[in-house]
């Protein structure tokens, strides 16, 4: 039991990590979109959770598309559910700010699904043992592929899924029109010719647009393309050895910084660093192809893009393996500190149940983690059946190793290095790619190493 | 007696709260740096094993990269805020010795030179970026209408990333200087000027004999709280290139971010905090004896 002592130290531990560089620094103030629902009086009668959701759409859409469901929820239950959007950029800290101090003023969270085995590992979360797991609804209920990333390997899931989404290529069907190129292409070789009679730089428009300054974009499409060469992250599924210095993963990072030297991709990439910059640039028209995931259509669908875009999956490499996205998704977790669990295993439940995956999904554009509501025709429909397709049949999941959220930032820096350097032309080159993925390996490899 | 109790009760709020919000954080920020904290024992950090000052020789060791990379990361944020006070200093100066004659519409410029000061600075970070990305307006005026460059630059990556910190910084930091000089300045009395005048003193002789002497004590409080902002900077550069940031920008505020955020290394992220604060610490005692801050008040 925690003597009084240690529980004033945790929490002003906490304080000291929000502060951002405990003491020694000024704190930062953050760009962070955040939305809540808080009621301005006090709440009388019935239980209030509190609830960090992951931010899926514009906030002012975000708010319209989970509102309903809370109020369902409140009716059916009596349990009020304090809504607050917290942005990703912010998303992770908070979380681990909330762990550290062991405070219990927050219950449930959106916790991105490649995270959830490095929360894990935490001992934050609320384990999901069988019988809270049934509370829910069951393992039963949800597609397999989206709850294989819920934790650890062998140990209860700390989490359920509620969104999933796959990774696809949008291309600009009018300016593909123009170019004369009728489908989009299957290969990467493909991908390059097209990209290249796409490409004209006087009218300031090229094959194609990334965000290659979003480490988290750049480790899931160098995973992609990894994989694609049948190569890994890792040696072993435990994770301690990791293999980013093969000749595969040279390769698959060399690709991605060629894109500059062949003069096929907007330089202006380089600089993006998030998905809402590459959106604009595709919309503007600096790019006739992006990859991203199925939630970049609730940005084109709001802009003069809608209905001029086409997707298809991600390329595949010549003879290389088939696959064409990380089982990319979001899932939902219980601060294992919270003082209303059955309150919050309830809502849960009310989230993943059919009803509310079908409301909440449809206004998304991404695809329910349950079973039942994957089957609605909605999710059938245009540009999202493409992304369904992928999620079903050509979808990775990422490792499931406990320090996988940093190995994603290693990797993700790796690359974004190595795409700036290839921009800027800056000793960009084999030995700065190796020299990149070695730094990424090393530091990986000493992560591992903790016990 | 009574009198000396009535100033302990007096006084004991602030002691609590200074103590509750700056030490007892910052001695917390010392323990953790002495700790191997990591995802696995983050829940109950306190249990954390002790690993001593393991966590300061990896942050200070050029043979490992997470060394190598902090000492290099401390070399830009002293370049970055020897540059950016400097300059936002003279510009100060040099704006409030205009500013401080009265002339037509003087309310008016001097409000307009307080703006990037009064923008909040996450709002600034953003509008900058916008500027700077490579379609954006710097590179148009760059480009297309002064014809001072043949092609678009990158400047939120590679080499150019530390002058976008740099001119941002600049940018918000100098009006403040403007305001503490213009401040000091009207608190000169004009009879002095007169006095150098009737000896024949010039314009230079007034600035030389009367101006910087008397404004030695705002120039120097100016300098020095300019330059721990300037060191401590971690909105400027995150908000204008977020997490991550390229070698050539990578001060030490962010750095440290990373690190304890990013990779969940908080044990070292506190040592390299702690080492941060020893730093300012001992400018700050340097430049209190060099310059003697605050005798001249008294």
């Amino acid at each position: 039991m925690q003597c009084r002592w240690q529980r004033v130290a945790t929490a002003v531990g906490a304080f000291a990590l929000t502060a951002g560089v405990l003491a020694g620094c000024g704190g930062g103030a953050s760009n962070t979109p955040q939305q809540s629902n808080a009621p301005t009086g006090s709440k009388t009668g019935g239980e209030t959770i509190t609830f960090w959701a992951d931010v899926e759409a514009p906030l002012n859409q975000q708010k319209q598309i989970w509102q309903p469901v809370l109020d369902q929820f409140e009716q059916q239950t009596g349990i009020h559910v304090n809504y607050q959007a917290i942005g990703w950029d912010s998303l992770l800290n908070q979380i681990t700010t909330q762990i550290t101090s062991g405070a219990s003023d927050v219950d449930v969270v959106g916790i991105g699904n490649t995270w959830a085995s490095s929360l894990a590992a935490t001992n934050g979360l609320l384990p999901l043992t069988p019988d809270r797991l049934q509370q829910i609804g069951g393992k039963e209920k949800f597609v397999p592929a989206a709850f294989g990333l819920t934790g650890l390997p062998g140990q209860d899931p700390v989490a359920v899924p509620y969104i999933s989404e796959a990774m696809g290529l949008f291309y600009n069907k009018e300016m593909f029109q123009q170019a004369g190129i009728s489908d989009p292409p299957k290969t990467w070789d493909e991908f390059l010719a097209d990209a290249k009679k796409l490409t004209d730089p006087a009218k300031k428009q090229y094959g194609v647009v990334l965000d290659t300054g979003d480490t988290s974009d750049m480790a899931h499409l160098f995973f992609v393309l990894l994989s694609q060469k049948g190569g890994s992250f890792f040696a072993d599924q435990a994770g301690k050895r990791p293999t980013l210095t093969t000749s595969q993963a040279h390769e698959a990072a060399k690709f991605i910084g060629d894109l500059f030297t062949q003069k096929v991709i907007s330089p202006g990439s380089a600089e993006y660093n998030s998905a809402d910059e590459m959106n604009n640039a595709f919309i503007n028209g600096e790019g006739a192809m992006m990859i991203s995931q199925n939630n970049s259509m609730a940005t084109l669908d709001n802009s003069p893009m809608k209905g001029k875009y086409g997707v298809a999956p991600v390329p595949i490499f010549s003879g290389g393996q088939n696959v064409t996205s990380h089982v990319a998704g979001i899932d939902l977790a219980i601060f294992k500190n919270s003082q209303h669990q059955q309150a919050a295993l309830q809502f849960l439940k009310f989230v993943t149940d059919k009803e509310a995956q079908v409301e909440l999904n449809k206004g998304f554009h991404q695809f329910p983690a349950n079973k039942e509501a994957l089957n609605d025709p909605a999710f059938s429909q245009g540009n999202l059946a493409v992304f369904k397709q992928v999620l079903l049949t050509s979808a990775k999941p990422t490792p499931q190793v406990p320090t996988y959220t940093q190995v994603e930032t290693d990797v993700g820096s790796a690359i974004k290095a190595i795409a700036s350097a290839a921009a800027t032309g800056q000793n960009y080159g084999d030995a700065l790619i190796d020299q990149q993925l070695k730094t990424a390996n090393d530091d990986i490899a000493a992560l591992s190493a903790t016990p | 007696m009574q009198s000396r109790g009535l100033a302990w009760r007096l006084v004991a709020p602030a002691l609590f709260f200074e103590l509750l919000i700056h030490i007892l954080p910052m001695l917390t920020g010392i323990t953790m740096s002495f700790l191997s904290i990591n995802q696995f024992n983050l829940a109950n950090w306190l249990h954390a094993p002790f690993v001593g000052l393991a966590n300061y020789r990896v942050g200070v060791s050029p043979a490992s990269p997470i060394g190598s990379s902090f000492l290099s990361s401390i070399r830009v944020t002293f370049a970055f805020t020897a540059l950016v006070v400097l300059c936002s200093v003279g510009i100060g100066l040099g704006a409030a010795l205009l500013m401080n004659r009265p002339f037509p519409g003087r309310a008016v410029v001097r409000t307009i030179y307080l703006i990037p000061y009064a923008m909040p600075v996450f709002v600034t970070g953003i509008l900058w970026r916008f500027m700077f990305l490579r379609n954006g307006a710097v590179n148009t005026l760059l480009v297309n209408v002064f014809h001072l460059a043949d092609h678009p630059l990158f400047w939120l990556i590679g080499s150019n990333a530390f002058w976008s910190i740099v001119i941002v910084a600049l940018w918000r930091l100098w009006p403040f200087c403007f305001l503490m000089f213009l401040a000091g300045l009207q608190a000169i009395p004009t009879d002095l000027y007169e006095a150098v005048s009737i000896d024949g003193g010039g314009a230079w002789a007034q600035f030389r004999q009367i101006t910087l002497p008397l404004m030695r004590p705002v120039l120097s409080i100016t300098t020095l709280v300019t330059t721990l902002w300037t060191f401590n900077d971690f909105t400027t550069p995150f908000t204008l290139l977020g997490s991550g940031l390229p070698a050539s920008a990578d001060l030490m505020a962010v750095h440290i971010y990373d690190n304890a955020f990013l990779h969940w290394q908080f044990g070292i992220g506190s040592a390299m905090s702690v080492m941060m604060l020893v730093i300012m610490l001992i400018f700050t005692i340097l430049y209190n004896r060099a310059l003697r801050v605050g005798s001249e008040v008294a």
